[in-house]
């Protein structure tokens, strides 16, 4: 089923993402950087920024899907809330080695949130809207208690944790990166492998039970695929926001919702929008670097409403 | 005897506290048409829904060719019983035609890659589509589409999902009159090939020129159940709809039942 | 300073025998002495203004062997021609591998502990220091100086401080009163110097007392009504070097509604050049003086 325009985002896609690799690898906080800084520094950043890329808007289409709602994001449900919680545990523990401790407890936090999220998927009678809110509601709550946790205490290992909070690829280091990358991958094919049922919720509930669809239990599974791989991205690098939720809706104006193209097209421009965000986001302003979630946010936002405005247009 | 193709019995069904549906049952004979009447909230989407599986029943059971109905799992019961939904409604852009190939869904086995296993299937789905007058628009997006358009779109799923049961919740009632014809015969011969359908109509007339068979529906509960000509008679359809001024009489092109404003005069 | 070269060439000339020994001892003595010079490092990078501070007064002169400043590092004016590896909190770890240090200066209060390990995995030579006390200061004194290969200045430094100390402690404890001192370092949200900082260890030494010695935490955020509760004598404003002069007269300010604290009631609000204070370097005998002037001249 490779018809022409999935055949041209394929390759438009795979193009970005080879070039994105390469500044990326080129460009960075210094000029004439050698072999090492970029082999120590650099790829390590660029394996991290595909995976996550990957990773988040493949878990923001099989949000959006599984939850029949084009605002659905992968932070939608409060598994960053529960990261974020985890993470500030952790600093407070004193544990600050992204990749160990810190990614650890941020990875425990989000993990108990997503337990949480499918107990609630299981209960009977829960519909999906309800299930939708309680992920909202359980966000609300981790966040309140991050901010209380923030209030009371000292702030100086937390400020640390926090900033990544706020997104940060700068911390990746190769065996992290290599890891993440790997689980990415694993959590997209598992995704991936379910494109019929994702295809049948896209008509709703009913119409997903219509077609033949065991809603109930389906939801409660792909929850917890999709929460496992927002848990893994946001440990690995904080919140890095726009990605989750712009992407899915640009490969969809490309090649429309089916999700058998849907998802490695969004793995492929994911990964090339993350990389494409965190060269700019660290040559714009050298020698600092600019929280990649800035970028992001400065360039989904106008493309968003870009996406939004011209559909209305076609119609 | 031949147990009917699709038998429910004593089905309730409750919002809650509120019952809904309270001891409902019919039978459909293998190449019917039954038409599901009455007026506004009588729960005649509901008992559709209980029926296919989507609602879970409080009371009652489902005899699908004299086996247990809802034992099985959903994508077992698409291939037998089809719900067609009153509109079909995306949240993301969808085409005419790939919503149609969604009706596939039921039948592939987990592990393909495609929605079309052979070009036979891409070869139903084209068929399908040129039965129902949707081929046309087929590369078209669903929301830039008509009410009735998607009507068409909804009943060509319903073919190619393959199920030889039909349930029609208002399948057919935002559509001109000329695909309402059109559909309506269509309906006749797909029960000529075998086919069995339940016709939900909150249009009594639009229901009652193809059926064989009626159910009336009243708050829930069953008025009247038999061959159409029986079933609608004055007497039912003002126990339906009292202090109307409605009159039944048999429709001079076709002869199936019809109802009339006012009383006749004679 | 002799090189192995010419030493080299020397010996391979065919007149050995009586001058065989002698060679050899000053081969030794060379080796020896390059290899002194070849573990003080010669590209060092500071995280912190205070280490860069830190590290110019052990140098002296050798300045130029400061590769690497953190933003804001000011003093001494000469370090300012060195590469900016970004802001002490979120420093570029690019700039600073790019730069090839041989030693990297980092705090343990102020930097990030990630970012710094991370540098020590990527195999640079990272020394991290303590400056929380009084005596943590004196210890990074001697750590830098023996890191920077001037062990004996930074011993030196080290008993300096300590000599300074002494000498305000005598001043202290020959005083009889000990004034309620409250030390703000931010405004809008108030924020004050608690019971484990460094601010604090200053005003006991001075023979002062921090209204909030109590506090657990290094800056507590009170409410106004807490520090009513308190009633400090004595309020002083840090003011930073940066910082433009209106913001704290405008602090100043907000505190003259509250007349029933004493400080305000006596007229002993004040604003305080910070730096010296602030930093854990031998100007913090300087800030000292300051704060012993301002707190006790004022009574």
């Amino acid at each position: 089923m490779l018809n022409k325009k999935a055949l041209h985002a394929y390759i438009f896609g795979l193009c970005a993402w080879a070039l994105a690799i390469i500044l990326s690898l080129k460009f960075g906080a210094t000029t004439d950087a050698d072999i090492a800084v970029i082999v120590q520094l650099r790829l390590p950043r660029v394996l991290l920024a595909s995976a996550v890329g990957i990773g988040l808007s493949v878990a923001g289409a099989s949000l959006q899907a599984l939850f029949s709602n084009p605002l659905c994001e992968p932070y939608t449900l409060g598994i960053s809330s529960g990261a974020a919680l985890g993470a500030v545990f952790g600093a407070s523990l004193g544990f600050h080695w992204i990749f160990g401790g810190l990614t650890g407890t941020a990875f425990a936090g989000a993990l108990l949130f997503t337990a949480l999220l499918f107990v609630v998927a299981h209960r009977p009678g829960v519909t999906t809207l309800s299930l939708l809110l309680a992920g909202v509601m359980l966000g609300f709550l981790g966040s309140s208690l991050v901010a209380l946790w923030m209030a009371l205490s000292d702030t100086n290992g937390i400020q640390g944790a926090l900033l990544w909070l706020l997104g940060d690829l700068s911390r990746a280091r190769m065996g992290g990166a290599l890891f993440t990358l790997a689980a990415a991958f694993a959590l997209t094919l598992a995704l991936w492998l379910r494109w019929r049922e994702l295809d049948a919720l896209l008509m709703g509930e009913e119409g997903a039970l219509t077609l033949g669809i065991a809603v109930g239990k389906v939801r409660a599974s792909l929850i917890f695929t999709i929460a496992l791989l927002v848990a893994i991205c946001v440990s690995a690098s904080g919140m890095i926001g726009f990605i989750g939720l712009v992407i899915p809706h640009f490969v969809r104006r490309l090649v429309g919702s089916l999700h058998l193209q849907l998802l490695p097209l969004c793995a492929i421009w994911g990964a090339a929008a993350l990389t494409a965000a965190d060269v700019t986001a660290r040559v714009l302003a050298r020698p600092y670097d600019l929280p990649v979630g800035i970028v992001t946010a400065l360039v989904g936002a106008p493309l968003f409403l870009w996406i939004l405005f011209s559909r209305r247009e076609a119609s | 005897m031949n147990s009917p193709v699709l038998g429910v019995y004593g089905i309730s069904f409750s919002y809650g506290r509120t019952p809904v549906l309270e001891d409902v049952s019919l039978e459909l004979e293998r190449g019917e048409i039954l038409a599901l009447l009455g007026p506004n909230g009588s729960g005649k989407s509901t008992l559709l829904k209980a029926i296919a599986g989507i609602l879970p029943l409080t009371a009652g059971v489902v005899r699908h060719r004299g086996e247990d109905f809802l034992r099985n799992a959903p994508q077992i019961r698409a291939r037998s019983i089809v719900y067609v939904p009153p509109d079909l409604h995306a949240e993301f852009p969808l085409t005419a035609r790939e919503a149609v190939t969604l009706g596939r869904s039921c039948h592939l086995n987990p592990g393909t890659f495609r929605y079309y296993r052979s070009s036979h299937d891409r070869e139903l789905v084209r068929e399908a589509m040129e039965r129902c007058l949707c081929w046309g628009f087929r590369d078209q997006d669903l929301h830039t589409l008509s009410g009735g358009e998607r009507q068409l779109v909804a009943l060509a799923r319903a073919l190619v999902q393959g199920a030889k049961v039909l349930l029609l919740d208002e399948a057919l009632s935002r559509m001109d009159l000329n695909h309402q014809a059109a559909m309506g015969k269509l309906l006749r011969e797909l029960t000529a090939e075998g086919s069995s359908i339940v016709l939900v109509s909150h249009d009594v007339n639009l229901a009652s020129e193809w059926a064989d068979t009626g159910l009336l529906l009243k708050k829930g509960q069953s008025v009247a159940f038999g061959p159409i000509k029986t079933v609608l008679t004055e007497e039912n359809v003002r126990k339906l709809y009292p202090g109307s001024e409605l009159s039944v009489g048999a429709s001079p092109a076709t002869g199936a039942p019809k109802v009339f404003f006012g009383t006749f005069q004679s | 300073m002799l090189s192995l070269r010419t030493v080299n060439k020397g010996s391979t000339e065919p007149r050995r025998k009586p001058w065989a020994p002698a060679l050899a001892a000053l081969l030794l003595l060379c080796v020896a002495a390059r290899a002194g010079a070849e573990t003080a490092p010669r590209r060092i990078v500071t995280l912190m203004p205070s280490l860069g501070e830190l590290a110019a007064d052990l140098l002296q002169t050798d300045l130029n062997r400061i590769v690497g400043i953190s933003e804001y590092t000011d003093y001494p004016p000469g370090l300012k021609k060195a590469a900016s590896i970004g802001r002490y909190d979120r420093f570029n770890i690019e700039s600073v591998v790019a730069l090839k240090p041989d030693l990297v200066l980092a705090s343990q209060d102020g930097n990030p502990k990630d970012p710094v390990l991370h540098l020590r995995e990527l195999g640079l030579n990272v020394l991290v220091v303590r400056t929380e006390t009084f005596d943590e200061i004196k210890e990074s004194m001697r750590l830098t100086g023996t890191a920077l290969g001037f062990a004996s200045r930074g011993a030196q430094m080290a008993s300096q401080f300590e000599q300074g100390l002494s000498r305000i402690r005598d001043r202290a404890a020959k005083r009889t009163g000990r004034p309620r001192v409250l030390l703000q370092i931010g405004d809008e949200p108030l924020v004050v110097a608690g019971g484990k900082s460094f601010l604090n260890e200053s005003l006991t030494t001075i023979g002062a007392l921090n209204v909030y010695s109590d506090s657990g935490t290094r800056y507590p955020k009170p409410s106004v009504e807490d520090v009513i509760q308190r009633k400090p004598e004595i309020i002083l404003i840090l003011a930073l070097g940066r910082q433009s002069g209106k913001s704290f007269e405008a602090a100043v300010r907000r505190w003259k509604d509250f007349q029933s604290i004493p400080a305000v009631r006596n007229g002993k609000v004040f604003v305080i050049e910070a730096d010296a204070l602030l930093r854990p370097t031998l100007r913090l005998l300087e800030g000292l003086s300051i704060l012993e002037k301002k707190v006790f001249d004022a009574e």
